[in-house]
């Protein structure tokens, strides 16, 4: 039997809420394999609701908010096991059912928490390229404007045993400051890609994927 | 009726709800749910019962077999294992003796 047709952007909605659903039981500590096992429970249910309702036809973008809209947000498999809402009335059954939605718990400060440890990363990234580049932006400006102003006010007293600044960084000035953008770009690496294994992504995927690689 | 107290109570006890619904034949997660649902009473979420079942499964309690679906991605369905009989069993005494015990504080009246 030929599978149901999605249209893109619904089948882009539907992965996004489940990638969501995927990032929450992670944060609420679900290992790897558990993760999966749910997700494909809950995508298989989906499907089979949007099959039901749009009879095998084509699916859009709204026949699924309106499925979303009755199942739990994302955000109420965070609690762990057996802290999301108990429908009263139970699931959604057929084309014209309204389950009711739960209540679901937000826990706002679990996402703020992990959406501010991935700025921070970004922001240290940027710092780091910021500090490593430091050297040769010096040596850049130095040549066009820094030397001849120095060297125009040093000229009024050259011959007197002053020594002549050139405006360049010292070799030790120089390592400092690769050394210091170096760490601050490899930390921030590092915590991102530990991050990206354990399946925490709360930014949107495709800046996820410029900070830790796909 | 108070929500919180039923859905408290409905999701503490959905391990032997779901146990016992595939008592009689294995289901897939979504078919589960409506069975559940179909009680009137024990009808409950699917961010609820996933998880559980997803335990169970880890626990040994239930077997999981993949089939195609005409809809979409494969069904995964869900059967008892022995291990998971004899915790039914063991649940579902544990459950009688504790109606029994509300029961005799409720008298029969109710009250």
């Amino acid at each position: 039997m030929a599978e149901q047709v999605i249209l893109e952007e619904a089948g882009r909605r539907l992965d996004a809420y489940l990638d969501a659903v995927e990032a929450a039981l992670s944060r609420g500590g679900t290992p790897r394999e558990g993760r999966r096992a749910i997700v494909d429970d809950l995508e298989a249910q989906l499907r089979e609701m949007l099959w039901t309702r749009t009879g095998g036809g084509e699916a859009t973008i709204d026949d699924v908010e309106r499925l979303l809209a009755e199942v739990d947000p994302p955000s109420a498999y965070e609690g762990g096991e057996g802290t999301g809402p108990a429908r009263a009335g139970g699931v959604a059954r057929g084309a014209g059912g309204r389950g009711g939605r739960g209540a679901g718990v937000e826990s706002a400060q679990g996402r703020r928490g992990a959406t501010m440890k991935t700025w921070i990363l970004v922001a240290l990234i940027v710092c780091g390229t910021v500090l490593v580049t430091v050297p040769a932006v010096s040596d850049w400006l130095n040549q066009r404007v820094f030397a001849e102003t120095v060297r125009a006010r040093a000229g009024a007293v050259e011959g007197f045993g002053v020594t002549v600044p050139d405006g360049r960084l010292t070799g030790l000035e120089r390592f400092a400051f690769w050394v210091a953008g170096g760490v601050m770009i490899a930390t921030a690496m590092a915590v991102g890609l530990t991050d990206r294994a354990k399946g925490v992504t709360p930014l949107p995927k495709r800046v996820g994927r410029a900070i830790t690689g796909p | 009726m108070d929500r919180g107290w039923s859905s408290q109570l409905k999701k503490g006890a959905v391990e032997l709800t779901a146990l016992a619904a595939l008592r009689d034949g294995e289901a897939y997660g979504y078919q589960l749910l409506q069975r559940l649902a179909g009680t009137g009473v024990l009808g409950t979420s699917e961010s609820t019962l996933y998880p559980v079942l997803s335990r169970l499964c880890q626990e040994g309690l239930v077997s999981v077999r993949q089939a195609p679906s005409p809809a979409g991605p494969p069904r995964r369905y869900y059967r008892l294992t022995a291990a998971g009989r004899a915790h039914l069993k063991e649940l579902a005494g544990y459950w009688r003796e504790f109606t029994r015990a509300v029961d005799g504080l409720l008298g029969e009246d109710g009250r």
